[in-house]
């Protein structure tokens, strides 16, 4: 193809005008055709690059925004001992991650998302165009911590305790951020860790004071049969200067260090990351101990809107456990075999550590039997 | 003999003039094209039932109005400080001026989110500028006046490039027959140069306006809320996907359309009539 073109270009630029005037309307044309076909297809063609420029086998891996850190520390390691593996990260909210694979048609190797729950939920639920799911197993990797970040210069910072933070961060004069409960997993933890918070310190309304009673139309709950069901509106709009709403998480932190909010929770690996100051809550609040799954059971987060096409979303309290799957539509499994194999491995475990993110060991898997040989070894 | 040697002379020509302009079409074509079918598509992607639906929601037409009006208010500010700044970088000389002149550009380059989080270290309530303002009652997070520093940081370079060379078109030596003819500088500036540079100052205030309207990056890390346009599409499209997307960003894309172009009209028959 090379050889062709130069040869084409050669004899375009030594030969009179009429040929070159000719060449460039064909070489014009190529395109525009081009143009016109792809768009006659309705949908776009996806992309099956499956080697990168360099010549090494490109591996797409979408994660959360709250793996980052670790991430981008796999990726390099990772890169160093596989040299003909180009590892392409790309970090969104957790529901985003997945939804560029299910609605986007995104060629995704790899998702990590913050909760495991979102992989049954939109993947096994989403059918490609065969018919099979996206994804028929998951693996737990890591867990993590809800924890309220501050900074020094937090409004109350120096009166904060673990007995009265419920009340300060509700105070009308402090700036409270949250991450959109409808698309950052950290939003709807919030609001289940206020409604655990509720039943540990026996007050009631302390969602609705720090959170709920902040939007033209208030985010609600309501108890039944022992299970506390928190509604999210479809129009989330602040209506006052005690909240301050954002798509994801990440955008806080950057108001957090700036000073224009006081408080937001996040998970204690990205507090610890970005050394900011933060509170440590009780374990039964936390949702990051696996010993009171069972109080945490006890709250639901649903959305008052049908979100996707197929799933009712409703997010179910649970402790906080990662999501590792492999899609099924992937056209590199060895590759992203060996890349979970990296990241579960003695290294990647390494990595989580140094950064502060705490795994899970032993990782936990919903389908064992349907995992690739290679990774089952991790479940014996 | 000699005069059919002419016609044919003539011909030639007209044959290279025809291949010339059929080149040129058809490379503008492909261009036109590649900025028309991916809008397009936008539009008619949804169908009239969802485009009705998300044209006559109160939130959809807020959001644009918010958008168009905060796009303007920051091209007015842009004109009062940006002009001045074009007119002595097209005609005076200074140190650093080619410093001054990089670094206005620099905010084209710059990632948007690092736009955004650099407006904040500046305009939060901690920071100097922030402080200043907020001991006069204005506050940057989550309200107009952060949507209108986010699209002036990103759009100004526009309207100052645009207008420093209309300003170099202008022949100096018109400025210094009016002054020698008694007229003030400001007069010169007022009665001379301006108009004679208006175009250019008008595109320039277009092309700023116009980014200002597209601007989400750095807009989305000091305001959510109120919501422009742009943020509105990306929260539509995050919690509810491409269906509910798509529509306002056609309705944005079609107001868009309608006014750019009847700019364009307006400016190019005033063009005629000069």
């Amino acid at each position: 193809m090379r050889i062709f073109v130069r040869h084409y270009w050669g004899k375009m630029l030594s030969n009179s005008g009429r040929i070159v005037s000719g060449g460039l309307l064909l070489v014009c044309l190529i395109p525009l055709f081009g143009l016109i076909g792809l768009t006659a297809c309705g949908t776009s063609v996806p992309s099956s690059s499956t080697q990168s420029t360099t010549g090494k086998t490109k591996l797409v891996v979408f994660e959360a925004d709250s793996l980052m850190v670790p991430f981008a520390r796999i990726e390099k390691e990772f890169e160093q001992q596989n040299p003909d593996i180009d590892v392409e990260m790309q970090a969104h909210g957790s529901i985003q991650v997945i939804r560029q694979v299910t609605e986007l048609g995104q060629d995704v190797d790899v998702v990590a998302v913050a909760d495991f729950s979102l992989i049954p939920m939109l993947m096994y639920a989403t059918k490609m165009a065969d018919g099979k799911p996206y994804a028929d197993w998951y693996i737990k990797p890591a867990t993590n911590t809800m924890v309220l970040a501050y900074t020094p210069q937090s409004k109350y910072a120096g009166e904060l305790t673990a007995d009265n933070w419920y009340q300060i961060v509700s105070r009308t004069d402090v700036r409270f951020g949250l991450a959109d409960p409808r698309m950052d997993a950290v939003g709807y933890r919030t609001l289940m860790t206020d409604i655990l918070a509720e039943s540990y310190y026996q007050k009631g309304n302390i969602m609705r004071d720090m959170v709920g009673s902040s939007f033209s139309i208030p985010i609600t709950a309501s108890t039944q049969n022992g299970i506390t069901t928190v509604t999210v509106p479809e129009l989330l709009e602040p209506s006052n200067n005690h909240m301050y709403l954002r798509g994801a998480n990440m955008q806080l932190l950057a108001l957090l260090e700036s000073g224009d909010v006081d408080y937001t929770f996040d998970y204690k690996s990205v507090v610890l990351q970005h050394n900011l100051k933060y509170l440590e809550l009780p374990p039964e609040i936390n949702l990051g101990d696996a010993r009171f799954a069972e109080t945490y059971s006890k709250v639901v987060v649903k959305l008052d809107f049908r979100r996707f096409k197929t799933v009712e979303p409703v997010f179910e309290g649970l402790p906080i456990g990662y999501g590792l799957a492999i899609a099924n539509n992937s056209k590199h499994q060895q590759e992203a075999v060996k890349f979970l194999q990296f990241l579960l491995g003695p290294t990647g475990q390494g990595i989580f550590k140094e950064c502060s993110h705490p795994e899970l060991v032993p990782p936990e898997s919903d389908n064992v039997n349907a995992l690739p040989e290679a990774l089952k070894l991790f479940f014996h | 003999m000699a005069v059919v040697k002419k016609s044919e002379d003539a011909g030639r020509k007209s044959i290279i003039r025809y291949r010339f302009l059929m080149l040129f079409t058809l490379l503008g074509l492909i261009i036109v094209l590649f900025i028309l079918i991916p809008l397009a598509k936008v539009v008619f992607l949804s169908d009239k039932e969802s485009l009705w639906q998300a044209f006559i929601d109160p939130t959809t037409i807020n959001s644009i109005l918010l958008t168009l009006g905060a796009a303007l208010i920051t091209t007015a500010i842009g004109f009062i400080f940006g002009v001045p700044l074009a007119y002595m970088l097209a005609r005076y000389d200074f140190p650093l001026k080619s410093v001054v002149e990089g670094l206005i550009d620099l905010p084209i380059v710059v990632p948007h989110t690092a736009a955004g989080i650099a407006l904040l270290f500046v305009f939060g309530r901690n920071y100097l500028l922030g402080k200043w303002f907020g001991a006069v009652g204005v506050q940057f997070v989550d309200s107009l006046a952060g949507i209108v520093i986010a699209m002036l940081f990103v759009s100004v370079p526009f309207l100052i490039d645009s207008a420093k060379e209309g300003f170099k078109k202008v022949d100096v030596r018109l400025e210094n027959v009016s002054r020698t003819l008694g007229a003030s500088p400001w007069q010169v500036f007022y009665r001379v140069t301006f108009p004679l540079a208006w175009r250019s100052i008008l595109a320039g205030n277009l092309m700023m306006w116009a980014r200002g309207i597209s601007e989400f990056g750095a807009i989305v890390i000091l305001a959510y809320y109120p919501m422009v346009t742009p943020t509105l599409i990306y929260q539509r499209f995050e919690s509810y996907g491409l269906s509910k997307a798509i529509p306002v960003a056609a309705i944005l894309i079609l107001v868009c359309a309608f006014i750019f172009i009847g700019v364009r009209t307006l400016l190019h028959s005033r063009q005629k009539d000069d």
